[in-house]
């Protein structure tokens, strides 16, 4: 069965199939598009950085991801966080323009999409989940230690 | 129908280009009539690397519909890095 728009798109920001099936899949759609469009949400950047920190995607692939991104019409940010939003996927999708991917680069995006936006409850609490996930995973793995 | 301006349809998705371009590239906006009626609309993003930049082309035939959308990279000395067609998810070279 064909997936609809909004499911291929749901399995783009979240990455959670191959670029080439994804991008095949989109081109089965129109590039113009005025319905109601699909919500890019910083847990989705933040899911692919870490995937790229642990090893699971090198930074071509990222930056291929940010590209089916950019641009599209069917895609949108939520207004608390639009303008943090469309510059990360920008950098990420522009590594000539930009810099190339790096940890330190990571860790600058984490603290840009860390930054208070518009008053957006539910995003703080998906922040603090994924904050709390993270900070559990490095300090298990000892790069977190106790300052005393 | 004019032929030296966009029609209201062609405006229309101009519009959407607009919105969805990268905020240092919605001030450098160039709106050229093709022969066929058709429209190019082009916006340019100066990149971090300085001298690097980005061109966005969209091309919008005379009833609305985007035809072609691509990005194409250039490096310091004004060479293309690459090119990058949107609608088709291809990259060049």
């Amino acid at each position: 069965m064909m997936n609809s728009r909004k499911q291929v798109l749901h399995t783009l920001v979240t990455f959670e199939k191959p670029l080439e099936l994804i991008a095949k899949e989109l081109s089965r759609f129109e590039w113009d598009y005025e319905g109601e469009p699909v919500i890019i949400e910083p847990i989705h950047v933040v899911s692919v950085l870490n995937r790229f920190l642990s090893g699971d995607f090198n930074a071509k692939q990222v930056e291929d991801w940010a590209n089916l991104i950019e641009c599209r019409e069917d895609l949108d940010y939520n207004e608390s966080n639009q303008e943090q939003m469309e510059q990360v996927i920008y950098e990420l999708a522009n590594p000539e323009l930009e810099g190339r991917l790096t940890i330190e680069r990571c860790n600058g995006i984490f603290f840009v999409l860390s930054l208070p936006h518009k008053s957006n409850q539910d995003y703080t609490k998906k922040l603090g989940l994924v904050l709390e996930e993270i900070l559990s995973h490095y300090r298990m793995s000892g790069v977190l230690v106790n300052p005393s | 129908m004019s032929n030296t301006l966009p029609n209201p349809v062609q405006q229309k998705n101009i519009e959407r280009f607009r919105n969805k371009i990268p905020s240092n590239a919605k001030e450098n906006i160039g709106i050229y009539i093709l022969p066929n009626g058709s429209v190019a609309v082009q916006a340019t993003s100066p990149g971090k690397v300085p001298g690097s930049k980005a061109v966005y082309e969209k091309q919008i035939d005379v009833n609305g519909k985007t035809i072609q959308y691509t990005k194409t990279t250039y490096d310091p000395q004004d060479e293309i890095v690459h090119v990058k067609d949107k609608i088709n998810i291809r990259t060049y070279p």
